[in-house]
């Protein structure tokens, strides 16, 4: 048994641009995917392509087992939601819902019954004679995700759904739109540029980039372990420090040398780099997984854990954490305080940076575990 | 948030057609604050109809599943459905851009392009090159109307601009009473033909004129009466151009002068000025073109005085000389390409100067400004209501200046003329035949182009074709008509001398502007419409009549009375290709006044002017019931624009094309 919706090998150019380079995925039947990816990396023409709004150059599409490649978007088995609504506005709510259930040839009857049902699911039960411009933005988009639901599709597009609204709303219907989904059980695709939009509704994350999948992945994987350089740095923030490969396979960042704890990464990238190239990679760890401790209790456990003597140059207030940047100190033996070109961001629970009294110019020390290191290829970088 | 989408809209429409600007800007604001979070919690009642959504679509699942299922084993549904989709709207659309593509071939590009084969021609129809252009230059009459035509095209856009800007100024920036009425006035001289300017300043200005005495001796035939004439004819393009541009510029501009201490002299230079400046340079070009393009107010006013228009006039109803008169279209044409062209370049950086977040400036109060812009506005709204009232009192006078009592007579025109009152019904006729055919052709067009997905290729020439006519003068599109239509191995000859080549050709002279229009209206709706239409198995022509054709109903009526007035007062490109039997009013005031009877040629120009008002007061009431009835989902309302009359002719001021 295939995949509900199989992409094999698609392309798409627009004239010179490169929009869609060899792209293939398969999406199971009743999963939520967001293609997640900044703007121009070909998210929406994939999403456009599915739907049949764009007609892929090569490469295939098979929806429930049928070849759709070539197919006009109105054969296809669709629902979509846009992020400008698209509702039609000289339309009452009521009609929006009802126009595509009369196409069908549905009786009077059962389109008011079928309407009343979705406007009581969007919660607009008595909103079914107003205009869309009566309605909030939120609202709009609910009316827009009942239009696309009623013929009961196999398939929910969303593009950037919720990016046309406020904070709050945005939050409202994401919860909405999860539980929606899981309740039907409709195969959903959301098309994001929001990464925390993406970890909090997507049971899977394609991470675009250029025309290419990066990644897929559930969210912990792809903030877990980040396949590049790209989505590490487009999913969360992470600090990336760039370090020399020495002889006996340990590594020098900053002065100290570290045995890895990956040495299979180290020997295979060794194998797949041109020995004249400087055997240099780029070390990541998120803001979150580091620790400040003091400088005069070393560590007991230093073997696990790696530390650096940092000065602290900025302190940012974020509510619930705080944003520390930090500049690592020269020499951790001889505690001078002269800095080396390095930055490091540090994010710390809002009480645990009280309880250290951090201030501006202290000198303290950071550290995280061997195991919450990221290794990426120097090549890949941005 | 809902802002970003809206500002995108907004710019896009401010390109086409600033006069929208205001509508977007509102709907914007009064959506953000109706953002109510309470209505988006997830209610409990909300989650509970989950629970029944579930039991309810179980079986419409499985019903969906088998459709699928059945498409797929079964190829013959599978290539039902792709002809019946070939059947609907593909193929409705092939027709139609078909249709589409041949009508602007034929009936824009061919003639123009028979018009400059023309010129290369001798009379014998071999070619000759150049020759024919270097003929011209070394005739000294033709030379010396050369040089009129442009200095007229320069002085009076100079005047006009100026004159035009100093009352939209006012307007804009004053709190002097009257406004509205002020704005409305400067549109007046729109509804009446050219010739209808200079017929009244004959009665003021001419041999037996009222006050004649004011010309100091000079006789006001000739330049100082075609300059007078035009620019009265062309005041109202202008104000309504930079009218758009000082209604649109951002208050937060003068908010900044005053923080930086500028003194109100340099406010006026780096703020108003600034950014008003392109639509003055805007406003000039238009103004230029149709200078230098019109050929009423030359031929009843001008005396002696030739200019190019009434060169190729005189060189094919008297001369039959039509390579010369080609050779001059093409002279002409030149310096209207020219500025269209700068004209177009100019637009795109004005629509640079705004965004639709700008915040409107609101004038304070200020007695000694307020009342030298009530003078000013009030001394030219006066000379329009005299030269306007002069041909309609003139009209009523019984014989000048002999008798001066009131009467009919001069509306009994058959004293006058053969034709009697036949040339004011074959105008009514041809008014509306081109206000109706063209507005739903123009529309449909438009509708075609942006949605169409179109070939590239295709759509550029298409594109390119709609917006030419507004570069090509009406005297050489008519000559072009000739040349085209006349010939005699052209099957469409048949056309020749019938009404409907007057309506084709009137329509296609007034195309550009309401192109604009219908590509402006169509803009309001999101792009994703036909998007949502197709994943909802709605075919698109029932989307286009159930959502797109009412949402922009109001702009297809403007088009409609656009083309109505238009084919009203027009002189230009029919004067060559009217028969016996379907010569429109305005024509006849040309030749009733050529005849010397200009008591009846004013009677005839009053009466399109009145016709005209009367259309246009109809249709704001029309407009009006519409609204309230048939547009209860635009909220807000579109805020009532100032003048009444300004929504009308909105569209001049949408020259600003791009050319993509």
């Amino acid at each position: 048994m295939s995949a509900y919706l199989n992409i094999h090998k698609l392309n798409k150019s627009f004239a010179n641009f490169k929009a869609l380079e060899d792209i293939s995925l398969s999406v199971e039947e009743g999963e939520f995917i967001c293609f997640l990816g900044p703007s121009g990396c070909g998210k929406t023409t994939l999403l456009r392509c599915i739907a049949g709004l764009e007609i892929a150059d090569q490469g295939y599409i098979t929806q429930a087992s049928k070849d759709i490649t070539r197919l006009p978007a109105s054969h296809r088995d669709f629902g979509i939601v846009f992020q400008s609504y698209a509702l039609f506005p000289n339309l009452t709510v009521a009609d929006n819902l009802a126009l595509a259930l009369k196409q069908q040839g549905h009786n009077k009857k059962e389109v008011q019954k079928k309407v009343n049902h979705w406007l009581s699911v969007i919660d607009l039960a008595g909103s079914g004679d107003k205009f869309p411009s009566q309605l909030s933005g939120g609202q709009q988009q609910r009316v827009a995700l009942a239009r696309a639901l009623a013929l009961s599709p196999g398939l929910l597009l969303l593009d950037e759904p919720l990016s046309a609204l406020d904070a709050k709303v945005r939050h409202h219907l994401r919860t909405e739109i999860c539980q929606l989904q899981k309740q039907l059980g409709i195969t959903t695709i959301m098309v994001t540029h929001d990464q925390e939009e993406a970890m909090v509704m997507a049971d899977k994350i394609v991470v675009m980039n250029h025309g290419k999948i990066e990644q897929v992945g559930t969210p912990s994987e792809i903030y877990l372990e980040p396949a590049s350089h790209f989505v590490a740095n487009f999913v969360g923030s992470m600090n990336f420090l760039p370090a020399q490969l020495g002889q006996d396979n340990e590594f020098r960042l900053a002065g100290q040398s570290f045995s890895p704890l990956w040495p299979e990464f180290i020997s295979d990238y060794i194998e797949n780099t041109e020995s004249d190239v400087q055997q240099s990679l780029i070390l990541g760890v998120r803001p979150e997984d580091i620790q400040f401790s003091n400088i005069e209790e070393n560590s007991q456990n230093l073997a696990s854990n790696i530390s650096f003597p940092i000065n602290i140059q900025s302190l940012t207030f974020q509510g619930a954490s705080i944003k520390v940047d930090c500049q690592l100190l020269k020499d951790k033996e001889k505690r001078t305080s002269e800095t080396i070109e390095q930055e490091i961001q540090v994010e710390i629970p809002l009480q645990e940076s009280l309880n250290l009294d951090l201030k501006i110019g202290d000198h303290k020390q950071i550290q995280f575990p061997h195991n919450k290191l990221h290794y990426f290829r120097t090549e890949i970088s941005q | 948030m809902i802002t970003t989408k809206m500002k995108t809209t907004g710019a896009q429409v401010l390109g086409y057609h600033l006069g929208y600007q205001e509508q977007s800007t509102t709907q914007e604001t009064t959506l953000a604050s109706k953002e109510d979070t309470p209505r988006n919690m997830p209610s409990k009642d909300f989650l509970d109809a989950f629970v029944t959504i579930e039991e309810k679509r179980e079986p419409t699942k499985t019903s969906t599943r088998q459709k699928v299922f059945a498409l797929e084993t079964n190829p013959a549904t599978n290539q039902t459905s792709w002809l019946s989709f070939l059947n609907t709207d593909a193929l409705i659309k092939f027709t139609l851009i078909s249709l589409l593509s041949l009508m602007l071939f034929i009936f824009t590009a061919a003639p123009l392009f028979s018009m400059l084969q023309k010129s290369v021609l001798d009379s014998q129809g071999s070619f000759v090159a150049l020759s024919n252009f270097i003929h011209y230059l070394q005739s000294p009459a033709l030379r010396q109307s050369f040089i009129t035509t442009l200095t007229l095209g320069f002085s009076v856009s100079g005047i006009v601009s100026v004159l035009a800007f100093v009352y939209a100024y006012a307007i804009n920036r004053s709190c002097m009473p009257g406004k509205n009425i002020f704005a409305n006035i400067a549109l007046g001289p729109i509804f009446a033909p050219s010739l209808l300017p200079a017929i009244s300043l004959i009665y003021l200005f001419g041999n037996q004129g009222l006050i004649k005495e004011v010309l100091l001796g000079h006789s006001i035939y000739g330049m100082i009466g075609i300059m007078i004439g035009l620019v009265f004819w062309c005041f109202p393009h202008a104000f309504m151009i930079i009218n758009t541009a000082l209604k649109t510029t951002d208050a937060r501009l003068y908010e900044a002068a005053s923080a930086l201490k500028l003194s109100p002299i340099k406010t006026f230079f780096t703020v108003t000025l600034a950014t008003a400046k392109y639509g003055l340079i805007s406003a000039f070009m238009v103004v230029f073109t149709l200078a230098v393009c019109d050929f009423g107010v030359a031929k009843v006013i001008g005396g002696n005085v030739n200019v190019m228009a009434t060169d190729i006039f005189k060189q094919v109803v008297g001369q039959q000389n039509f390579s010369m008169a080609a050779v001059t279209s093409v002279l002409l044409l030149l310096p209207a390409l020219i500025t269209f062209i700068l004209d177009n370049r100019v637009q795109k950086k004005q629509q640079q100067l705004f965004s639709s977040n700008s915040i409107v400036y609101k004038p304070k109060p200020n007695m000694k400004k307020d009342l030298a812009c009530f003078a000013f506005c009030s001394t030219i709204a006066l000379l329009i209501l005299c030269i306007l009232g002069m041909a309609l009192y003139a009209s009523l006078v019984k014989f000048w200046p002999w008798n001066m009592s009131i009467s009919l007579d001069n509306y009994q025109f058959s004293q006058f003329s053969v034709y009697g009152w036949q040339p004011y019904f074959t105008s009514l006729k041809l008014a509306s035949l081109v206000a109706i055919i063209g507005a739903l052709l123009i529309f449909v067009g438009a509708y075609l182009l942006d949605k169409g997905q179109l070939n590239k290729g295709l759509k550029q020439v298409l594109q390119m074709l709609c917006l030419l006519p507004m570069a090509v003068p009406g005297m050489v599109l008519g000559l072009g008509y000739i040349f085209f239509f006349n010939h005699p191995s052209n099957p469409l000859n048949l056309l020749y001398g019938t009404l409907a080549i007057l309506v084709i050709n009137t329509l296609v002279h007034y195309y550009t502007v309401g192109h604009l229009t219908a590509l402006s209206a169509l803009k309001q709706l999101p792009q994703e419409v036909e998007s949502v239409a197709a994943s909802l198995k709605v075919p698109q022509y029932k989307i286009f009549f159930k959502v797109t054709l009412p949402v922009c109903f109001p702009a297809i009526l403007d088009i409609g009375i656009y083309l109505f007035i238009n084919a009203m007062t027009t002189t230009s490109a029919i004067i060559f290709l009217y028969s016996s039997n379907t010569l429109p009013a305005a024509v006849a005031v040309l030749n009733i006044s050529d005849t010397g009877n200009l008591g009846a040629a004013a009677a005839m120009a009053s009466l399109i002017m009145l016709t005209c008002v009367l259309v246009k007061i109809v249709h704001g009431l029309l407009q009006q019931t519409f609204y309230s009835k048939f547009q209860a989902w635009r909220q807000p309302r579109e805020p009532a624009i100032k003048s009444p009359l300004l929504s009308l002719f909105r569209k001049r001021i949408t020259q600003g094309v791009t050319l993509t």
